[in-house]
């Protein structure tokens, strides 16, 4: 695998070839953007916080459709309007997504990466989830967390992050074409689809099998 | 012939290839008329494209229909982030009779075949056709319904993308205020979608032009699902366009008088429509391009507006070819208008006008088309130069727009973004990295200079935002390029019912993907705009500051 530089990136911004053409839109200021290795991204509009409900819990093995309707009812959207500032307070974890869509080619990989202005303000872009696949196109989702002790005041259209791409041999399962992706193609912030993960129905029909014979151990 | 040899012979002779389309790539004004001579009678077979022009009306109108299907159902299954959901019990009571909606159309695919795929004359098989027409219309009364339980049962929220294409035109307003005697939609500054009641004044529920003494408020009402779909955000802004068309007439007796001259030239059908109509018609076209003409027909042929179609249609295209935003799109829809006339007059439920004319051609006079050019010409002189938020922003829709919505279309059709558009191509830039006929063969960096001046590239690379009206003319061409392909795709492909309503699920995807790819190039070209225009304070990162040295120096 190859870190890309400026050249190679900027070289694939523009590639003839549109499959292996790397697509970042709106490119707002380049010069601004570009780094040896990497380019910057923007932070986007809409943002998804957490917020307290009578819920004990996501009960991760429970009816999907019901699990969906906790998701939602346990997260509250917010979008922000160009100018206007997001407060993320200390502590406080929001999901966001960049301003920029973004289309991988089939021989790129990329990682997304915190800048480190924001790093030493506390500010976390993402908690586990940095590897972006090739074949991936939509927006990018941040995890924010604030992990300072001042609440920070995030607008619309910052350099909040940045990406990294290496090139690798072209890929057969290219993000769209996996089985089981359940975020390709998302323009804006997307929340956590775990439910949909193949895993929880097998798990699911494992508790309904147990169910029974725990019933009767209680009874008996 | 049968349904996939009529869709192949579509399919395989484009539009592009026809006379009438090589006559508008030439730039021939009359090109219209010719095709008007050639065109065989009502009653031939579908077997040349201008034969199977009128049928594309009806393709639209079946199209239409699944999309107003799609748009509750994206409605119900994914309700929108902001708003309160209904009640669980309600939601699954609305999406089984949403999908009984599907389900009635696809037990009448043979009748619906006939009309939008066979597209069978209208004037020998009357009796196909009307059934056709019958369906949708019954289905469409069944997602009203829906849509009145979603509206009164639910919050719903104004998109703050909309906000977007009002402040556009709030922008339009502050900027008319530099010119005299110019436009003026400062009493009119807010479009309100469907709301809640509160904000409604009293007794003005229903009234477009309702305005509060308090608060200057125009509503209009918009079905629910458009509202959620940009592609019916013109029709929420006709009362805007209204509003300032009758002003500036009450203002200036030399428009007065150029309009009033236009319309005694018009068919008996334009005798109750008042001047403001005729000169909103135009403005509209003016300030939106070619989406104005697609909404408003769109609307005119699902409420049988007669009046509209008849005399506002062919005076709205002859704006479109006068500020030269010609496509093939737009041509076909038109031909399609005037040569389904007789249908439209047969199934509208108003007496029919003894005016028989068909279309435009009380266009083609001589006189007559003097007159609308020098309207469009006034139109032209008063229509702001600049605005507030920027000038591409208010600044009139214009040839250069339009030929940037052409060329992302095919961007929005790959799925991705158009908030933006990059002024150079990429050839400017492979050409100077060196990308040649060897750039595809393994080593694409190996002829690339390695002291390529990095910096001196990267404005290439700059790209500019799109304003709103550009995005949602961007998404009508889209849908209207591709509405044959995915009705067929919808209702013809599936083997039976149950696959139809497979397909229904797939058709909701792909619009709901496109619906938010819209909102968010509107969202996102709104925050780019604010971007470049926003003048840049002292940076600490200039080269005069840069070195701690200095800073000291400055200190002492």
């Amino acid at each position: 695998m190859t870190l890309l530089n400026e050249t190679q990136m900027l070289a694939r911004l523009v590639d003839p070839d549109p499959e292996r053409r790397l697509i970042i839109t709106p490119l707002i200021r380049p010069e601004e953007q570009f780094g040896p290795t990497s380019l910057d991204v923007r932070l986007g509009t809409d943002f998804q916080v957490m917020r307290r409900t009578n819920l004990a819990c996501l009960n991760l093995a429970g009816n999907p459709a019901q699990l969906a309707e906790d998701v939602a009812k346990s997260s509250h959207w917010v979008k922000v309007k160009p100018g206007e500032p997001f407060m993320l307070h200390p502590g406080e974890f929001a999901l966001a997504s960049t301003l920029e869509f973004v289309r991988i080619p089939l021989d790129l990989a990329a990682r997304l990466e915190g800048r480190s202005t924001w790093g030493r303000l506390g500010l976390q872009i993402h908690a586990t989830a940095g590897f972006v696949d090739p074949g991936f196109s939509g927006a990018l989702t941040f995890e924010l967390s604030n992990v300072s002790t001042m609440p920070l005041t995030l607008y619309p259209g910052v350099r909040i992050a940045q990406l990294c791409f290496y090139q690798s041999t072209r890929t057969q399962l290219p993000y769209h074409r996996k089985r089981y992706s359940k975020y390709s193609g998302k323009a804006t912030t997307a929340t956590s689809a775990f439910f949909q993960d193949p895993e929880y129905s097998r798990i699911r029909a494992a508790a309904d099998s147990q169910r029974p014979s725990a019933l009767l151990v209680g009874q008996s | 012939m049968t349904v996939q040899d009529s869709i192949d012979t579509f399919s395989s002779q484009p539009p592009s290839e026809s006379s009438a389309t090589m006559a508008l790539d030439h730039g021939d004004k009359e090109f219209l008329k010719d095709l008007r001579k050639e065109r065989p009678p009502l009653t031939s077979k579908p077997t040349t494209v201008s034969s199977r022009l009128h049928h594309a009306l009806l393709k639209f109108l079946g199209y239409a229909l699944l999309e107003r299907w799609t748009s509750v159902g994206l409605l119900l299954t994914q309700p929108d982030p902001g708003s309160h959901s209904l009640p669980v019990a309600i939601t699954r009571s609305l999406i089984t009779k949403h999908r009984d909606i599907l389900q009635l159309i696809a037990s009448r695919r043979a009748d619906l075949e006939v009309a939008f795929i066979e597209g069978r004359s209208v004037i020998d098989r009357a009796n196909h056709i009307p059934e056709a027409i019958r369906i949708v219309r019954q289905a469409s009364s069944a997602l009203s319904h829906i849509e009145k339980i979603l509206a009164t049962t639910g919050v719903v929220h104004v998109r703050a993308e909309c906000d977007f294409l009002t402040r556009e035109i709030q922008g339009l307003a502050a900027s008319s205020k530099q010119v005299s005697g110019g436009l003026s939609l400062l009493h009119s500054p807010w479009v309100v979608f469907e709301e809640q009641d509160a904000i409604v004044p009293d007794g003005c529920e229903h009234a477009a032009w309702a305005t509060h003494a308090a608060w200057p408020l125009h509503v209009e009402k918009i079905p629910l699902a458009m509202a959620h779909n940009p592609l019916g955000w013109c029709q929420a802004v006709q009362a805007q366009v209204r509003h300032a068309s009758c002003e500036y007439l009450a203002a200036s007796p030399d428009g007065r008088k150029r309009i009033q001259a236009l319309r005694e030239h018009l068919p008996s059908e334009a005798v109750d429509m008042g001047p403001e109509i005729l000169t909103a018609a135009l403005l509209g076209v003016r300030w939106f391009g070619p989406a104005w003409l697609f909404s408003g027909t769109l609307h005119a042929v699902t409420q049988f507006d007669i009046p509209w179609l008849t005399v506002l249609e062919p005076l709205i295209m002859q704006a479109v070819h006068f500020f030269n935003f010609s496509d093939k799109s737009i041509i076909l829809l038109h031909e399609s208008v005037e040569r389904s006339l007789p249908l439209w007059r047969q199934l509208s439920p108003q007496p029919a006008n003894s005016n028989q004319q068909a279309g435009s051609c009380w266009l083609e006079g001589a006189n007559t088309k003097s007159l609308l050019s020098d309207c469009l010409h006034w139109i032209e002189a008063i229509t702001p130069q600049s605005g507030c938020l920027s000038n591409d922003a208010c600044e009139p829709f214009t040839e250069k727009h339009f030929r940037r919505c052409t060329q992302l279309e095919d961007q929005l059709g790959e799925d991705v973004l158009i908030s933006a558009h990059r002024p150079y191509g990429p050839e400017h830039l492979q050409a100077l990295m060196g990308y040649g006929e060897t750039a595809h063969e393994g080593e694409p960096f190996a002829s690339m200079p390695l002291d390529l001046p990095i910096y001196d590239l990267m404005p290439l690379l700059t790209e500019e935002p799109l304003s709103a009206r550009e995005v949602i003319t961007v998404g009508w061409l889209h849908m209207l390029n591709r509405a044959n392909v995915l009705l067929y795709d919808t209702l013809f492909c599936a083997p039976d019912e149950a696959g139809v309503l497979e397909a229904g699920d797939r058709l909701m995807q792909h619009l709901g993907l496109r619906n938010q790819l819209l909102l968010k190039s509107i969202e996102t070209a709104q925050v780019h705009r604010m971007l470049l225009s926003a003048q840049s304070g002292p940076s600490l990162h200039s080269n005069s500051l840069k070195h701690p040295d200095m800073l000291e120096e400055m200190a002492s």
